[in-house]
């Protein structure tokens, strides 16, 4: 990892799992000390469920398919978490589209998927689904079926924000902003007005569409801007539909979701890219505070987000 | 012999036979009885070895370290989902985003 710190805004920004990491505390002192955490629990994470390292735990995990294999609690947990968000999104949101992803050629660090691989759409296929994945709690084990491959890309940076979150708030007492790729998650006691978040369609843009105070819980972005990639001819990107198991076809560009937890916050967010025109009634059933921007740049908030909503959903 | 020997020496006859033939009766019951019980038990005590030392069938290596991980068949409480604990896995935030003219900490936005 590189740094760049500035202690002066009470501030630390760095680069990890792909993306931006970044932490911000309200008190100067214990910067460094958030810092290590941050980076202790990013490198846990990072060896624990990363598809792309071979000697990851879940790559072993996937090289002992159909046996029951007990496996740390940093993988454990965030296995538990994926599963909760797959039941929590009816399904939209799904550990196990690690074999979809690769058949639409990330099977490799996204840098070098970027330029484009050689192939074909494949044939629609739904994926195994999150149901076959057996946890044991009694023993800390895991068993995939053969043939499953989990891919916990959509929770596994938010579930991390949340941990690092509250471990600062824990251990040293103070209110913390954490943003892992972007998605945001509070601990502890929040200044009065709250952290000041930027809502954008990447999290590395400078300039916010426009900016929340947050005083509690978290908010993630999910979207189809970043992540593109050509396979053959075919134009795709990262967020796969569970019953197709190819890209989401959503009339959603971005989708922003204020949670009480990241981890909330993201899955919700990504479950309506996934359910496209349905996500916009599925958030408001849920009373998630979102904003939504659809493929012609119209902005969409449910009630909860500050703004102005639309009355309905237009055709 | 006479007559009346006879007979009585048959009825005498018929009468082991019948005791005979109880006998083996009786024998081949307690035996199968007594095998039925046999396997019942073997088949318990490896049912309870099965479960109580899972760990001498061929098992893969912990994903976490060198050591051997468990196989726990069917003596486990596997789960698919965690137990839900009264709160939604995804609630609405305690406190609302406010709008706010600052400048941003951070950014939310696809990575």
């Amino acid at each position: 990892m590189t740094a760049d710190i500035g202690v002066a805004d009470l501030r630390y920004r760095t680069r990890g799992l792909g993306t931006l990491l970044e932490i911000v505390v309200a008190a100067p002192s214990v910067l460094l000390d958030a810092v290590r955490i941050l980076e202790e629990e990013v490198a846990r994470i990072d060896a624990a469920a990363s598809r792309f390292r071979a000697d990851s735990e879940i790559s072993r995990l996937h090289r002992f398919a159909g046996r029951h294999v007990v496996v740390s609690d940093t993988l454990f947990s965030a296995l538990d978490a994926a599963l909760t968000m797959a039941e929590a999104t009816d399904g939209a949101v799904d550990p196990t589209v690690g074999e979809a992803m690769c058949r639409l050629g990330y099977d490799r660090d996204f840098s070098l998927v970027a330029p484009g691989v050689s192939g074909e759409l494949p044939a629609p296929a739904p994926v195994p689904g999150w149901r076959r994945v057996v946890l044991d709690r009694s023993r800390s084990s895991v068993l995939v079926p053969p043939g499953v491959a989990l891919d916990l890309g959509a929770t596994a940076k938010a579930w991390t924000a949340d941990r690092v979150a509250a471990r600062v708030a824990a251990t040293l007492g103070v209110g913390v902003l954490v943003a892992l790729g972007g998605d945001v998650a509070i601990g502890g006691d929040a200044p009065e007005a709250g952290f000041a978040v930027g809502v954008t369609d990447r999290c590395t843009d400078d300039r916010s569409a426009e900016t929340v105070a947050l005083r509690t819980g978290g908010l993630a972005t999910s979207g189809t801007v970043v992540r593109r990639w050509h396979l053959g001819d075919s134009e795709v990107h990262h967020i796969v539909d569970p019953t197709t198991g190819l890209p989401a076809v959503t009339p959603w560009r971005v989708v922003s979701v204020a949670a009480a937890s990241c981890l909330g916050a993201n899955a919700a967010a990504t479950a309506a890219m996934v359910m496209g025109r349905s996500g916009w009634d599925w958030l408001q059933s849920r009373g998630l505070p979102a904003r939504l921007v659809d493929t012609a740049g119209r902005v969409w908030r449910t009630p909860g987000w500050p703004g102005v909503t639309p009355d309905r959903l237009a055709g | 012999m006479a007559p009346d020997a006879k007979r009585a020496h048959a009825i005498s006859l018929r009468a082991a036979g019948r005791r005979r033939d109880a006998s083996w009766n009786r024998i081949r019951r307690v035996t199968r009885a007594a095998v039925v019980a046999g396997v019942a038990g073997v088949a318990a005590v490896g049912m309870y070895v099965s479960k109580a030392f899972p760990g001498h069938q061929a098992h893969p290596a912990s994903a976490t370290s060198g050591v051997p991980a468990l196989q726990p068949g069917t003596s486990g409480t596997p789960t698919t989902v965690p137990t839900p604990t009264g709160a939604p896995a995804i609630a609405p935030p305690t406190t609302v985003p406010v709008q706010t003219s600052r400048p941003p900490a951070v950014s939310s936005g696809v990575s």
